[in-house]
């Protein structure tokens, strides 16, 4: 959509120093969105200042609270109500944009300290009873204040309509794709004899590593040089145990790679395979491969068969049949003019997910929000709660 | 006076300033909910307006279906002649606006044709965008309603009467699908 550039404020409940699938949406939309011409300030609970990019302002230390299966390291303390509001002032916002707003903390504050064009974004799915609060009135008030409601995944959506009811505009998370298209493959890899690889916890049956192990076998009948690469956490030596020894020495185990070496991988396999058996919403994982010009090789999960547009920008498998993904890498491996041709129709797919495309819609949301002329505020009546907040709180801001 | 007595008016005097002061935190949260859904009608009647003044550009720049452009011109004379009368006659209009936008670019070879043929992309990029808009902001404002409904059919909402006179929300109905045309999303 044209016209004038927005400013926005971004609201991060979790710690921006800790890696998170939340934090790193943040990070990118953020990007995309400086780069599109917008404005754009932060506001995530950090451990320090120290290495907190321009646009973070911290509401300082989190702590610790048990949420949603997890340990959550919340940035809510005395003195975050002024913090927030110093933040809407000084940002003069034409849009607040608070993620996971039912995970406590941060957000919660924001949305209940700020009144004007607010959106949401969930990102996960959270169980019923924990947000029990939520049916208070206190809690339904502050939820009644999102003008707009953003989902990340039709699971997360699903939360949301089964908490509040309404609906939701279903945007998906974004690839950063210009960062896959180069990287150098590792020594000697995929190398003459092809290559596979496989990304995800290895002692977690729903990443579908034990169907690819079944099925290995048959692939190596074909391809007798054939290796495989192995990135994510688990015990590498769990997997080796009770496999017969040659079809072991063909695994190489990574352990945990970093952004860096996840790219490297995916250039260093002739493809991709993704075996999973389920639980898989999106499949953000096939679009990096595809953005990497890696041809994919997936198990037909509804989410896969989606992104992989029904078998036309990568291979799919029955799920959960390993002589069928032997079959159709067997077969793939075998033809090169198939590779290629996978390899560039999934690149062009994946950039129908770039976060460039993503941002543009989510712009979309906010200018459905805004009114010209409007402004986040704060919102006086949240002064109850907010001198409870408040007291002491210039002290700790400047411990902060 | 008998200390009974005190005792009994102390507690009726809290008993009424607790009511006073769930009625009057009932009445700011409908306050802000009639707001919110004002604001979201704004936007709504925004982007409905910009899409009539979108949609006769797109009537005027020679579509390779001349039928699909008159059918449009049509609809978008229907909305102006409907826009200010009541609310379920224009979500009749605006409806047609959708329909007739949908059957002129059913698939991407109708947004390509009409591409090719004004040599540049902005004009189908701003439909594109604009009908997106509308479908977002139709349902955000229809979330507003529901959201302001549920409060307004309380108890408590209604003997105390704490919506004043405002009049009662309305749901915007119409079909809002962007069209085909444009792709996954």
């Amino acid at each position: 959509m044209l016209g004038e550039p927005l400013r926005i404020g971004i609201v991060c409940p979790y710690a921006w120093d800790v890696p998170g699938g939340v934090q790193f949406h943040i990070r990118d939309l953020t990007k995309a969105l400086t780069q599109a011409g917008h404005h754009v300030g932060v506001l995530a609970p950090a451990d320090s200042n120290k290495g907190l990019p321009d646009y973070v302002t911290s509401t300082g230390k989190p702590i610790a609270v048990s949420w949603n299966g997890s340990v959550a390291r919340l940035g809510l303390r005395r003195g975050t109500v002024d913090i927030i509001k110093d933040w809407l002032r000084t940002g003069d916002y034409d849009v607040m944009h608070v993620h996971e707003p039912m995970a406590p903390g941060v957000s919660w504050v924001a949305m209940y300290a700020a009144q004007g064009p607010i959106v949401a974004t969930w990102h996960s799915s959270i169980e019923r009873s924990r947000v029990l609060a939520m049916t208070e009135e206190m809690g339904q008030t502050i939820m009644e204040k999102l003008r707009g409601r953003i989902a990340v995944s039709e699971l997360a959506r699903r939360t949301l309509v089964d908490h509040l009811g309404g609906d939701a505009i279903l945007i998906p998370n974004g690839v950063d794709c210009a960062s896959f298209t180069k990287a150098e493959p590792f020594d000697g890899w995929p190398g003459p004899g092809k290559s596979l690889f496989f990304l995800g916890r290895s002692d977690e049956p729903r990443k579908g590593l034990p169907v690819l192990l079944g099925a290995l076998p048959e692939i190596i009948d074909r391809h007798p040089d054939l290796r495989v690469l192995l990135a994510g956490p688990g015990d590498e030596k769990a997997v080796r145990k009770g496999l017969p020894k040659d079809l072991a020495g063909r695994l190489t185990f990574q352990g945990l790679v970093s952004e860096e070496d996840k790219v490297r991988s995916f250039h260093s396999a002739t493809a991709y395979v993704a075996p999973n058996t389920g639980g898989e919403s999106f499949g953000i994982v096939l679009l990096e491969a595809m953005a990497s010009r890696t041809p994919v090789i997936a198990s037909d999960l509804e989410a896969f068969t989606r992104v992989l547009d029904d078998g036309r920008a990568g291979a799919l498998f029955r799920n959960e049949d390993p002589a069928d993904l032997a079959r159709v890498a067997n077969e793939l491996l075998d033809d090169p003019v198939r590779r290629k041709e996978l390899a560039e129709r999934g690149e062009k797919r994946a950039w129908l997910y770039d976060w460039s495309r993503v941002t543009g819609e989510i712009v979309d949301v906010y200018r459905s929000v805004a009114i010209p002329g409007e402004k986040v505020t704060e919102d006086f009546s949240g002064m109850w709660m907010g001198r409870i907040l408040r007291r002491g709180g210039t002290k700790s801001r400047r411990r902060g | 006076m008998h200390w009974y007595w005190i005792v009994a008016i102390a507690i009726g005097a809290v008993i009424v300033l607790l009511a006073a002061w769930r009625l009057t935190f009932r009445a700011g949260r409908l306050d802000r909910l009639h707001r919110r859904m004002d604001a979201a009608w704004v936007s709504l009647d925004q982007a409905l307006n910009q899409r009539v003044e979108i949609a006769e550009r797109v009537a005027q720049a020679e579509l390779p279906d001349p039928a699909s452009a008159s059918a449009i011109k049509d609809s978008l004379e229907l909305e102006r002649t409907v826009a200010d009368s009541d609310f379920d006659t224009r979500c009749i209009a605006e409806s047609r606006v959708t329909r007739e936008l949908a059957d002129a670019f059913a698939d991407e070879g109708c947004v390509a044709d009409v591409n090719d043929r004004l040599g540049s992309t902005g004009l189908m990029d701003e439909l594109n965008s604009v009908t997106r808009r509308v479908e977002m902001t139709r349902r955000f404002y229809n979330d507003a309603v529901r959201a302001t409904v549920a409060v307004r059919e309380q108890r408590m909402v209604r003997w105390f009467h704490l919506a004043g006179h405002t009049p009662w929300p309305h749901y915007f109905d119409m079909a809002d699908s962007p069209p085909a045309g444009f792709g996954i999303r």
